[in-house]
């Protein structure tokens, strides 16, 4: 599976890709060239994952009768 | 003389209460008032409260095998219309209104519409569990349709930045209550579904009486959310409130609150996953690694002492090669620091025997490619093969000394 592919995963399938791996991994008890791809495939699998967790930021906008976009700023009751 | 008839307190109130019950109009009566003072007894289910109006308030008992058929919650200041009987509580010397049911007043037929509706809707098959589409695992982008203000989209808010702060929210602002809400609701349904990158509407707004909560039973609303392409989760009123919006939503969430927390994970949790994942990936492979140092070694040992030369060559390269991914991959990938890793490179380098043979080793082979390990096998004149890491002469023993190291 090549970075690109990867990178085009959603989260859930980059996470139980992942599983996968680390169970062959365990389980199979795979040669050394195996391995080393494995690991390379489930560093880049968190990698992936970790991106898509904290990439994106919180933020909150409203959509106005216009279609516009604004910040939405949020009502401090008193 | 006259006799005076004496009664005790409980003769006066049995009296009394025949009286009552002997009232045809008494007995099958229609009540209307506001409720206050509401009760419910949590062991037994039993409901207290009173009706009461501008000038005066009548007690009403309303007992759990009447009332657990009620489909709506009484509370206090709601106006209704209660049907019953009245009768005397002997014990305590009042009458009450023992209650048969209840219904709002006013909203009433609204009441009846719901049903109805909710009836139609599923028979249609609305709200049918096969046509529920999934939640996404990580939404990157919500569309939020509720009113700007108020507190159900701060509670939602909050939740959601709490969990998992990064993502996108779209708030569509509408009114929640009110005759233009239904069409405004319908409008933002519409419009956020036809955006294409949101991940999950959200439909919500806090509680409020049957009546406030109205827009969220409209068919037009119902019949948006049913043909919508992305997943809607409808979280109107209290825990206690229904609407249809619910029924036939995706998922229905109790609460803003609760809707927060079933579209959005905690961040911190799979973060926490992915160190654990990680981990693991890295012991594995080091143990693997550490098993094939092993076989590295005994592999270059063999390969230098006993294979002809063809052997030989294939099994530099293969060690070569398994050296450099191996040392590739741990500059590069596990990114150890420090000494551990200029240990490990260390070893590696010095189990490389290219890299001992470029310290100024050679070997000798002769016309058949044996390896000759001693002078003793050397005859003068003999052709034979010097082999160095890269290349080898042809050469011709011109003269043989032996032990000439040893005796030095």
């Amino acid at each position: 599976m090549s970075r690109k592919e990867i990178s085009r995963m959603t989260f859930e399938e980059a996470l139980k890709k992942l599983a996968t791996i680390i169970e062959k991994m365990e389980r199979e008890e795979p040669s050394l060239e195996e391995s080393l791809h494995h690991f390379e495939e489930g560093m880049e699998l968190t990698r992936h994952c970790r991106k898509l967790l904290t990439e994106a930021e919180h933020k909150v906008e409203m959509i106005l009768q216009n279609g516009e976009l604004v910040e939405f700023k949020e009502v401090e009751e008193a | 003389m006259k006799e005076i008839s004496i009664y005790t307190v409980s003769q006066a109130n049995h009296y009394l209460k025949n009286l009552l019950l002997n009232d045809r109009v008494l007995q099958d009566i229609h009540i209307l008032g506001e409720i206050s003072n509401f009760k419910l007894h949590k062991p037994s289910g039993h409901m207290y409260f009173t009706l009461k109006d501008d000038g005066s308030i009548i007690r009403c008992v309303f007992f759990l095998s009447r009332n657990k058929e009620l489909k709506f919650v009484p509370a206090e200041g709601m106006r209704v219309v209660a049907r019953g009987s009245i009768s005397l509580y002997e014990r305590s010397g009042y009458y009450q209104l023992y209650v048969e049911e209840i219904r709002p007043e006013g909203i009433g037929d609204l009441y009846f519409a719901f049903e109805q509706l909710k009836e139609k809707l599923k028979m249609q098959g609305l709200f049918a569990a096969e046509h529920k589409k999934p939640l996404p695992g990580i939404p990157r982008c919500i569309g939020l349709v509720t009113s700007p203000s108020g507190a159900a989209i701060r509670d939602f808010l909050t939740t959601l930045k709490r969990r998992f702060p990064g993502v996108r929210v779209l708030l569509y602002p509408v009114a929640v209550q009110g005759k233009e809400a239904p069409a405004q609701i319908i409008d933002a349904l519409k419009k956020l579904d036809k955006l294409g990158f949101i991940d999950v509407v959200v439909i919500t707004r806090g509680g409020g009486s049957l009546e406030e909560l109205w827009p969220f039973n409209d068919e037009g609303v119902a019949r948006v959310i049913f043909e919508m392409k992305t997943p809607v989760v409808s979280a109107v009123g209290h825990e206690t409130d229904f609407t249809i919006a619910d029924f036939v939503a995706d998922k229905r969430a109790s609460t803003p609150t609760a809707a927060a927390e079933m579209i959005a994970p905690e961040m911190k949790e799979l973060l926490r996953y992915l160190e654990v994942q990680e981990h693991r990936l890295k012991s594995m492979l080091k143990s693997r690694l550490k098993q094939n140092k092993i076989i590295l070694e005994n592999l270059s040992r063999s390969a230098f002492i006993y294979h002809p030369r063809e052997k030989i060559n294939q099994g530099y390269q293969q060690a070569d090669e398994i050296w450099q991914r191996l040392v590739r991959n741990l500059l590069y990938n596990l990114k150890l620091k420090g000494s551990q890793l200029s240990n490990f490179e260390e070893k590696l380098q010095a189990l490389n025997p290219l890299k001992i043979m470029s310290r100024g080793y050679a070997f000798v082979m002769d016309e058949n490619n044996e390896i000759i390990s001693s002078i003793d096998s050397l005859k003068e004149e003999q052709e034979i093969n010097v082999v160095f890491h890269n290349g080898e002469a042809g050469c011709q023993v011109r003269e043989i000394r032996k032990k000439i190291l040893g005796d030095n």
